[in-house]
């Protein structure tokens, strides 16, 4: 129970010497005539976040009587939402915008079992109002993707 | 100043702006009321697209939004007891009980004309002190600046929503993220590992995509499932009397200017302007017991106090380029997009687009008014369109609007990431407008602190030997104060109310 309070510091301490040692390795300019360099601002930030992040380990530690996870921390919904915005914007990138938008919609639609046709055609519809106006209104490029490039 | 404003207002009300103006606020209207879409990610979603709109139709939409979006919040809170925004918390109090007693319409009424009471008056004292602040703020050279940013920066401790540690640790990961590219005094890549898309640094307008709008919309699928479809009740379309008009106007015309000045605290935003003007109505009633009961005076209060926010929240951002809450953040990623630098110099380079932004707002807040007068019928079908529907709506939205601003799947990539990561620090309960803030505030604070020391060869001494530079060096040291105060009165009242229970 107590971990998962505690990751989470835990894991922003360990990126913060990690950006600490990144920080270190910047190239240092040739000509140098400020009393301080390129390394300042980021070396004082992950410093302050060692810091904080200490005082947040402390209080947990501290106050031990609170906390019991009931509910999960992620659902199947959150996770299927995480993932389909990942393969989406793997889809936009190899099909383009139309294919991948009306594919992920209907898949999407698929998964929550919705039955209710105008679901679909509202699918239908968006996907092809969106590259109607964003083409001819706002005048904004939509991705083309690998495989269609210059077609859809 | 006369002159910018008639030519802001008739650019307003031209036929190539108005439509444009009205058609933010009914879509701030629309989203605002669907419980869950706040203004902030109406305005996120709709940023990139207004990319190849002229800067004045852009503003004028987004501002459109923002103004409408604060409104709608009231909508869902009035007719479901279901705030559609944090900011209209406050109105669910008497107008979810004014709709049990079947005085819907009249509820919906007595919204509209207090929040139009509250965004005007707002908007006027806008117009009548950013020109001046502006004027002030024309003296500071990089020391102020670089004090004005550690200012900013402590707008963090307030908006941490109660955990100060959490928040300024979300804080820091915006600065750091705001450090990747080219150091912006020598040149020398930092954090880029060679990327070549990492040179021009993180670009802010995916981050706040994926924070604000597809860690929502990641959110509200967590509970899309157990959510019922929304039916209400029927109810008379009575609207207030005049009797209503003449027993909220004292109260509308206070808390609107209650609203602006805590908008134009940073930090402070529309839910506190809301409490704090409702709690102030409730002490000066002869009736306080009313309050809670279907006051409308309460209700009035609620809305022309967060209403009243939507001007004052701007003062700070168009004088000094500094940002009071998540939503102007947002806004000032439009203004950078449009390729306009917000500051004092706005005033003296761009007259013609801050007037405009001025003129828009009293122009939003009256199409606000009448929109949300004759649409009463219509916003109470709005609340009942699926979740379920909206939901890939906002994510495909975003996903999109992160391409459009540069065409780059790099960005898109960028807002894909954030967004996974603001859900996972909405879960792990960490706020994440810090984020935004560090990101907009640091390079701010870096290039002016490195300004000022090189101006000073090296030696520290601007930060005591410069009067403003020390007042805003002590304002930074009070914000903090404050803030620690305020949390901890905090945790007593939440401690009284468990051990109450």
């Amino acid at each position: 129970m107590k971990t998962k309070s505690l990751i989470f510091p835990v894991i922003v301490v360990v990126i913060s010497f990690i950006a600490l040692y990144f920080i270190s390795q910047f190239p240092t300019p040739r000509f140098q005539d400020a009393s301080v360099t390129s390394k300042f601002f980021p070396t004082a930030v992950a410093i302050i976040q060692i810091i904080i992040c200490f005082f947040i380990i402390l209080g947990e530690l501290l106050n031990r009587k609170e906390i019991s996870y009931q509910a999960a921390f992620f659902n199947k919904y959150s996770l299927f939402g995480a993932a389909f915005i990942i393969s989406y914007v793997a889809l936009i990138y190899v099909f383009g915008y139309f294919i991948s938008t009306l594919a992920a919609f209907i898949v999407y639609l698929l998964f929550f079992k919705i039955k209710i046709i105008g679901y679909y055609i509202t699918a239908i519809l968006f996907t092809c109002a969106v590259y109607y106006i964003f083409a001819n209104v706002f005048f904004v490029a939509l991705p083309e993707g690998l495989i269609f490039g210059g077609v859809l | 100043m006369m002159d910018h404003l008639l030519n802001g207002l008739m650019t307003a009300l031209s036929f190539d702006i108005l439509p444009i103006l009205i058609f933010g606020v009914v879509g701030g209207i629309i989203l605002g009321a669907m419980p869950g879409l706040t203004a902030t990610m109406g305005v996120a979603i709709l940023l990139p697209f207004t990319f190849g709109m002229e800067s004045t139709a852009a503003l004028v939409m987004l501002i459109g939004v923002y103004i409408g979006g604060i409104y709608g919040g009231s909508i869902s809170a009035i007719l479901l007891n279901t705030p559609g925004t944090p900011a209209s918390a406050a109105s669910v109090l008497d107008g979810y009980t004014l709709t049990r007693n079947g005085q819907a319409a009249r509820a919906l009424s007595i919204s509209a004309i207090s929040s139009f009471t509250g965004g005007f008056i707002s908007t006027v004292l806008l117009i009548g002190f950013a020109p001046v602040l502006a004027s002030f703020a024309l003296k500071f050279s990089a020391p102020e600046y670089f004090a004005l940013a550690l200012f900013g920066l402590t707008i963090i401790s307030t908006i941490s929503g109660g955990d100060i540690m959490k928040g300024l640790l979300a804080g820091t990961i915006g600065l750091l993220i705001s450090v990747v590219g080219l150091d912006p005094i020598t040149s020398v890549p930092r954090f880029t590992f060679g990327v070549q898309d990492l040179y021009n640094g993180i670009s802010i307008i995916p981050v706040l995509i994926g924070l604000f709008a597809l860690s929502e919309a990641l959110t509200q699928l967590e509970g899309v499932i157990s959510d019922k479809k929304q039916k209400l009740d029927s109810f008379s379309l009575k609207m207030l009397s005049r009797k209503d008009l003449k027993e909220i106007a004292p109260t509308a015309i206070k808390s609107g200017v209650i609203g602006t000045v805590i908008g134009s605290v940073p930090g402070a935003g529309a839910d506190i302007a809301a409490f704090v003007s409702y709690n102030e109505a409730k002490r000066a009633s002869k009736t306080p017991e009313d309050f809670g009961n279907g006051s409308i005076k309460g209700l009035s209060a609620a809305e022309a106090g967060n209403n009243g926010v939507t001007g004052g929240a701007l003062v700070p951002l168009l004088t000094l380029g500094v940002p009071g809450d998540a939503v102007t953040a947002v806004l000032l990623g439009a203004l950078i997009i449009q390729g306009l630098a917000p500051g004092p110099l706005l005033f003296t380079y761009n007259p013609d687009i801050v007037y405009g932004i001025f003129s828009s707002m009293l122009i939003a807040n009256i199409v606000m008014l009448v929109v949300g007068l004759l649409g009463i019928r219509f916003f109470c079908k709005i609340i009942e369109i699926p979740r379920i529907l909206m939901i890939p709506i906002i994510m495909f939205l975003s996903i999109i609007g992160a391409y459009s601003i540069n065409n780059s799947m790099f960005d898109v990539g960028i807002a894909a990431f954030f967004g996974l990561l603001g859900f996972l620090f909405i879960k792990l309960k960490v706020p994440l407008s810090p984020i935004l803030i560090a990101m907009i505030l640091g390079p701010m604070a870096e290039t002016n602190l490195r300004k000022a020391l090189l101006l000073s060869e090296g030696s520290w001494s601007f930060l005591y030997e410069r009067p403003i530079t020390l007042v805003f060096l002590g304002l930074t040291a009070l914000s903090i104060y404050t803030a620690i105060k305020l949390n901890r009165k905090q945790k007593a009242v939440i401690a009284e109310v468990e051990a109450a229970k």
